[in-house]
C-alpha cells in the first residue's frame, strides 16, 4: 500500500484545547489540567484509507490571540489546517475570518477545518446561542474531554488533503 | 567527507559557547556526520534522516527547495525530545553549498531560558482566560438580573391589566343589569290580542340591539332597533334611543310609526349636531297594533317587516336610511303601512344579526334567504317553540365561530 506524509497544523487562540485534541486523537487520553504550549509539539499518527496509508504529522503550535504572531516557519510545508476555538470563550472565535485570511495568504489552496471545542461545557441552549453568534459556519463541535467528533475532524481533513471521499 | 567535517567544525566553533547538536546530511537526507552532543547518531550514518525524525519528515519538501539566496530556516521552541534528551530546543536548518549541497541541522538547547518563558506564558494565559471567563460570568449575571427584572415588570403589568380588565368587566356587567332593567317586561304588553317571543342574544355583555314596548289604551307600540356598533358604544346609543322613544310617546303623544321615526331622527340630529365626530344612529322597526281596529301600522328605517299570512311569506321594506348618522333630518321621508290583522298572522321584527351570523361548513353568513325560509317553516308553531327553534338553529349554524353581531328577533303571533 502506498504511504505518504502530510503535515497538519493546529492553530487557534491559547487555551482552546489544541494540545488536548491532539492527545485525544493520538493517545486517546485527556487531562483537565491546562499546560500552555510554548512553541511546537509534534506527534504522528497513521491514518489508513482504503488504498493509502497517510502519516499525519501533527504540529500542535502555541496559541496566540492573533495568528500573525505565530512564527511563519511553523506553517512551512503544511498540507492542512485545523483552526480550533473554544465555544465557551467568544474572544477565541471573534477573529476567525481574519486569521483564516492570513493563513490562506501564507498557504493558498490547502484545506482547513473549523473545530469548536469544549462542547461538553455548554448546555443545549448555550450551544445554540453560541453557534448563532459564530462569524463563520462551523462543521465540527468537538470535545477533547469526551472524544466527540475528534476522530472525525482528522479523518475529514485527511480525505480533503488526499482528495479522497472514502 | 572531509569537507563536511570541516563544515561541521566551522559551526561547532561558531556555537562554541552553547551546547548544540549538529547533524550534517546530504541532499538525499542521508546523515553524514554528527557531533553527538545529545544523542549518538553513529549508527544512523548513511541512513535517511527523514525516516528518523517527525519534524524533518514533515519538512522534507521544504528543505529540498531551499535555495542559496534563502538558505536558512529557524524554528524556535520545539518541544520535541531529541533522542533521550527532553527539553525545549531551537532548530536551525541551513543549506551549505560547496562542491556539493549539504544541509546542517543545528539543535540548540534553550530549555532553561524557555522554562522561564513557559512560566511567564502560563501565568499570562491563565490570568487572561480566568479574567475572560469571569467577565462573561458577570455579563451573564447582569443579563440574567435584567431578564428577571423585566419579567417581574411584565408580570406586574399583566397583573395590573388583568385587574383593570376585571374592573371594566365588573362595570359592564353592572351596566348589563341596568340595560336589562330598562328593557320592557311582559307586564308592559299585558292584555294584548297577540302572543310574543323575544329572542335576544347580545354579542358582548351589553348590546346595541334593543326592543321597546308600551301599551297605551288599545294601542301597543313595539320597536326593535339596531344601534351603530355593539358592546358599550352600542349600549349607550340604545339608552339614548329608548329614552327618546319614551319622550315621543309620553310627551309628544305621537301614535304614528312614521311620526315616531321622524321625531326620533330629529332628536338624534339635534343631540349630535354640535359634535361632528359622532355619526352614530340606529336602524329601527316600529309597529303600532290597534286592538280595537285590528290593525298593525308599520314604518321602518333600514329595517323591513316580515309577516306570514295563510302560509305566504311577505315583506314590507322600510325606508333606505337610518335614524341619525350622516343624513340631515330634513331630507328623510319615512313611509307608513297599515294592514288589517287576520287570525294566525305572524309578524317579525328583527336586527340584522341573525342573518349575518357566520358559520356552517363553509364559514359563511346565514343569509336573509335562509332566515326567511326558517320563519316561514316555524310561523305556525307556538311562540315559545319558535323562539327555541331560532336559538337551536343559530347555535348549530354558529358552531365554534364567534358571534358576529348582536342578535334580536321579536315575533308577534295573532
Amino acid at each position: 500500500m502506498q504511504s505518504i506524509s502530510k503535515k497538519v497544523v493546529l492553530v487557534g487562540n491559547f487555551g482552546v484545547g489544541k494540545t488536548s485534541l491532539t492527545r485525544r486523537f493520538v493517545f486517546q487520553k485527556f487531562a483537565d489540567e491546562y499546560l500552555t504550549t510554548l512553541g511546537v509539539k509534534i506527534d504522528k499518527k497513521i491514518m489508513s484509507l482504503p488504498d493509502l496509508q497517510v502519516n499525519l504529522i501533527i504540529w500542535d503550535i502555541a496559541g496566540e490571540v492573533s495568528q500573525t504572531k505565530v512564527p511563519k516557519s511553523y506553517y512551512l510545508g503544511a498540507n492542512g489546517i485545523i483552526y480550533v476555538f473554544d465555544l465557551t470563550r467568544p474572544s477565541t472565535f471573534k477573529h476567525i475570518s481574519e486569521d483564516l485570511d492570513y493563513i490562506q495568504q501564507l498557504l493558498p489552496n490547502i484545506p482547513y477545518i473549523l473545530a469548536g471545542n469544549k462542547k461538553d461545557l455548554l448546555s443545549e441552549d448555550e450551544l445554540k446561542n453560541t453557534i448563532s453568534g459564530l462569524p463563520l459556519p462551523c462543521e465540527y463541535l468537538t470535545s477533547a474531554k469526551t472524544g466527540e467528533c475528534v476522530e472525525e475532524i482528522f479523518q475529514d481533513l485527511t480525505k480533503k488533503m488526499t482528495n479522497r471521499s472514502a | 567527507m572531509s569537507k563536511s567535517h570541516n563544515a561541521l567544525l566551522e559551526y561547532q566553533q561558531k556555537y562554541l559557547n552553547q551546547w548544540c547538536q549538529f547533524v550534517l546530511f546530504d541532499h538525499n537526507g542521508n546523515i553524514l556526520v554528527s557531533n553527538n552532543s545529545f544523542a549518538d547518531l553513529h549508527g544512523y550514518y548513511g541512513t535517511s534522516i527523514y525516516q528518523l525524525n517527525f519534524f524533518l519528515e514533515s519538512l522534507q519538501s521544504v528543505i529540498e527547495t531551499l535555495e542559496a539566496t534563502q538558505n536558512e530556516l529557524f524554528f524556535p521552541r520545539m518541544e520535541i525530545p531529541f533522542g533521550e534528551k527532553i527539553g525545549v530546543f531551537d532548530y536551525t536548518i541551513k543549506r551549505i553549498e560547496e562542491d556539493e549541497i549539504y544541509y546542517i541541522w543545528i539543535v540548540e538547547d534553550n530549555t532553561a531560558h524557555n522554562q522561564y518563558l513557559s512560566l511567564v506564558q502560563q501565568e499570562r494565559n491563565d490570568t487572561y482566560i480566568e479574567n475572560e471567563l469571569l467577565q462573561l460570568k458577570t455579563q451573564n449575571q447582569i443579563l440574567q438580573e435584567e431578564v428577571e427584572k423585566q419579567t417581574a415588570d411584565i408580570q406586574e403589568q399583566k397583573r395590573l391589566i388583568e385587574k383593570q380588565k376585571d374592573d371594566i368587566l365588573d362595570s359592564i356587567r353592572y351596566a348589563q343589569r341596568i340595560q336589562q332593567a330598562i328593557l320592557p317586561t311582559d307586564k308592559m304588553l299585558e292584555g294584548v290580542i297577540f302572543q310574543t317571543f323575544i329572542f335576544y342574544m347580545p354579542k358582548d355583555i351589553v348590546s346595541g340591539d334593543f326592543y321597546w314596548a308600551r301599551k297605551v289604551g288599545s294601542k301597543s307600540v313595539i320597536a326593535v332597533a339596531d344601534c351603530t356598533g355593539h358592546g358599550v358604544p352600542g349600549a349607550f346609543m340604545s339608552l339614548v334611543g329608548q329614552n327618546m322613544l319614551e319622550r315621543i310617546l309620553i310627551e309628544q303623544n305621537l301614535f304614528y310609526p312614521k311620526s315616531i321615526l321622524e321625531s326620533l331622527d330629529r332628536q338624534m340630529f339635534q343631540l349630535f349636531q354640535n359634535d361632528n365626530r359622532v355619526h352614530d344612529g340606529m336602524d329601527i322597526t316600529v309597529v303600532i297594533i290597534d286592538d280595537e281596529q285590528k290593525t298593525i301600522t308599520y314604518a321602518g328605517a333600514k329595517r323591513p317587516l316580515y309577516f306570514v299570512r295563510d302560509a305566504n311569506f311577505q315583506e314590507i321594506k322600510g325606508a333606505p336610511f337610518a335614524i341619525g348618522g350622516h343624513h340631515l333630518a330634513q331630507g328623510k321621508n319615512f313611509t307608513e303601512f297599515e294592514l288589517k290583522i287576520q287570525p294566525n298572522d305572524a309578524f317579525y321584527l328583527f336586527s340584522d344579526g341573525y342573518a349575518d351570523q357566520f358559520g356552517g361548513a363553509e364559514d359563511r353568513k346565514f343569509m336573509i334567504r335562509n332566515f326567511k325560509n326558517l320563519l316561514l317553516k316555524i310561523h305556525h308553531l307556538p311562540v315559545a317553540v319558535q323562539q327555541e327553534v331560532l336559538k337551536e338553529n343559530l347555535l348549530i349554524w354558529k358552531g365554534d365561530c364567534k358571534q358576529t353581531d348582536d342578535i334580536l328577533v321579536v315575533g308577534l303571533k295573532f
